[in-house]
């Protein structure tokens, strides 16, 4: 037993407790945050190399044993989306440095910042139902404030969009929870899959399932409760976009992986059709709301999600190759978009505004923004050098082998749809003629992380292999949903 | 006790629907609030077993007992639940302040 597990979750949990005690020292919060941002990279980093070496990892909080304490279990698609989650989160630290103003906006903000850290990171490590509620409240109520902290009324009008969704999701959320523990009177995943097996096609089993797929799916913006995603990701202070679209959204994706590849494994055929039918409408719906905005941070938030509704589309295949893709498409998509959100943040550092209408020129300006946008876009868009082609070629090829006809077209037709209102954002932003100077010149602090985050795409599509192997190899642990089950249950 | 429950959580529900339809952002938060009461309610009677005791040792131990750990998980989420609903009430109210209305309609006017 290893305490490596809980790094994860504690040293961002004290790092923003300690920044609520250093609000009037500055410089100490600068060093603090460097340090602990650095600490769990390095500790993310490892837990994945361990996980990768040594098999399923788990841990008991407290020392009680499996099916009574609470369980930390980190496999190998969870090592991956904590990695994901760290590389995004320190290039939106280091951003927001030079994106807030004022000292006290720094103050609260990396606090909440770390607050978010820990229970993004908690929800991929817990391996129990009840404590994934907690993680995911402690991910909302940090959103909620990081929102709203600004206070521009558009930010506001978002922060009830955004805390009734909240609110309406924890009360399904814990129907479910209290529906499954009514039925298997337990709250360890890896025990409720060995309980609820031998039941699985009991009603309650399957209106639970559907339950979970409804709360999850309103967390990561599956089509019918999508609506309130562009407004929260538009408005939201530009590193909190990056983080949101980045790796937030992935929370409710891989909740809804864990659930269905862990407790209700025999219920996959029956919700195949099912959650392939709403990823494609998502796919679809998002892509449209894309093409109609002329805000480009509202571009971009349609844009994810119709990037989810590949990445459901990816799931719904349920089988290896699927899911696999699925895992690379939410790396190369968080790195990415992320990426693109960080730009959209520079261009409106420098006039204001989000209207692309009101940009324009950059190309002149400062042809390395445009070098690096462009890349982001052609990335998304999936042409072949960058990452973004082979998150799609891989998806796609799962599909065809799977003989899923009709997502993969509307897929490829989506994807089409998606280079055009990219590549139209792009033109207008660095090609178009724009009469008027900006207000400010490029700042290069804001510049950095997001042509860090652009050229990583470009690596990982260099070497796309490696991390696809990984990526497959996640997958097919999540297929053999024992070794998940006698990593917890064994060890007592 | 085994149709009032389930009774009390069906009005809790509907009631709750019907609030958020409305148009008054404080309806709104009412509603939610209601709906979280009633997810509650439905978590308590997951460990309720019919004629159950209070779950502590030195009673009648030959008797069914109400399972407790439910009971733990809804002090938790009514504290998160109460968190959250704070903080949408300070905004409803810092939306009244600078729009001068409680009209989510008016609100979604006023873009920008």
């Amino acid at each position: 037993m290893t305490h490596l597990l809980a790094l994860p979750i504690l040293i961002p949990l004290g790092t923003a407790i300690l920044l609520l005690l250093l609000r009037f020292q500055p410089m100490a919060r600068r060093i603090l945050v460097g340090i602990s941002s650095l600490l769990i990279v390095i500790v993310n980093i490892s837990l994945l190399s361990t996980i990768r070496t040594g098999g399923i990892q788990s841990y008991q909080t407290g020392g009680w044993a499996a099916p009574y304490g609470i369980i930390l279990v980190g496999d190998l698609f969870s090592g991956i989306l904590l990695v994901l989650g760290c590389v995004i989160a320190i290039c939106a630290v280091y951003y927001s440095f030079a994106y807030l103003k004022t000292d006290a906006q720094q103050a609260l903000f990396h606090a909440l910042f770390f607050f978010l850290w820990a229970g993004t990171n908690g929800s991929f490590l817990t391996g129990d139902i009840f404590n994934l509620f907690v993680m995911f409240e402690i991910v909302l109520m940090s959103i909620y404030a990081l929102l709203t902290l600004l206070r521009e009324k558009k930010q506001i009008e978002a922060g009830i969009k955004l805390i009734s969704m909240g609110l309406l999701s924890s009360a399904l959320f814990l129907v479910a929870v209290g529906g499954i523990y009514a039925f298997a009177g337990t709250l360890n995943m890896a025990d409720l899959a060995v309980k609820v097996k031998p039941y699985a096609h009991h009603p309650l089993v399957s209106a639970v399932a559907m339950l979970f797929i409804g709360v999850f799916g309103l967390k990561a913006a599956l089509m019918p409760m999508h609506f309130w995603l562009p407004d929260v990701h538009s408005s939201a202070p530009t590193p909190i976009s990056a983080m949101l679209s980045g790796i937030l959204i992935k929370v409710g994706v891989y909740a809804i992986i864990r659930v269905f590849c862990l407790i209700f494994v025999d219920l996959q055929g029956h919700f195949q059709i099912f959650i392939l039918t709403l990823a494609s409408i998502t796919m679809f719906v998002g892509a449209m709301g894309a093409l109609a905005q002329s805000d480009l941070k509202r571009v971009l938030a349609y844009s994810s999600v119709s990037q989810i509704g590949y990445i459901f589309m990816g799931v719904g295949f349920f089988s290896v190759a699927g899911l696999g893709a699925a895992i690379f498409y939410i790396i190369s998509h968080g790195i990415i978009k992320a990426s693109l959100f960080l730009a959209a943040g520079v261009l409106k550092k420098m006039r204001g505004s989000m209207e692309m209408s009101e940009h324009g020129n950059m190309m002149k300006i400062s042809p390395l923004f445009a070098l690096l946008f462009l890349i982001g876009v052609f990335s998304l868009g999936g042409i072949p050098p960058s990452s973004g082609f082979f998150m799609k070629f891989q998806l796609i090829k799962a599909g065809l082998d799977g003989a899923f006809y009709v997502p993969v077209a509307v897929a490829l037709v989506v994807s089409l749809f998606t280079l055009f209102y990219l590549v139209q954002a792009w033109q207008k932003v660095c090609l178009f003629e724009q009469e008027k100077a900006p207000e400010k010149s490029l700042n290069l602090h804001l510049l950095g992380p997001m042509g860090v985050l652009a050229v990583l795409s470009l690596v990982l599509g260099f070497a796309a292999a490696p991390v696809i192997d990984l990526a497959n190899a996640a997958s097919q642990q999540l297929f053999s949903p024992e070794l998940y089950i006698n990593a917890v249950m064994g060890n007592q | 006790m085994k149709i009032l429950l389930p009774l009390v959580i069906g009005v809790l529900f509907a009631s709750g629907t019907y609030l958020i339809l409305q148009r008054n952002i404080l309806k709104l938060v009412l509603g939610l609030s209601l709906i979280g009461h009633g997810a509650n309610v439905v978590l308590i009677t997951s460990g309720w077993v019919g004629s159950g005791q209070v779950p502590i040792l030195g009673r009648d131990e030959t008797m069914p007992f109400v399972d407790p750990l439910p009971q733990a998980l809804v002090l938790t989420a009514i504290v998160i639940g109460f968190a959250a609903l704070a903080f949408l009430l300070v905004l409803s109210l810092r939306v009244y302040r600078d729009l001068k209305t409680t009209d989510i309609a008016d609100i979604k006017g006023q873009k920008g």
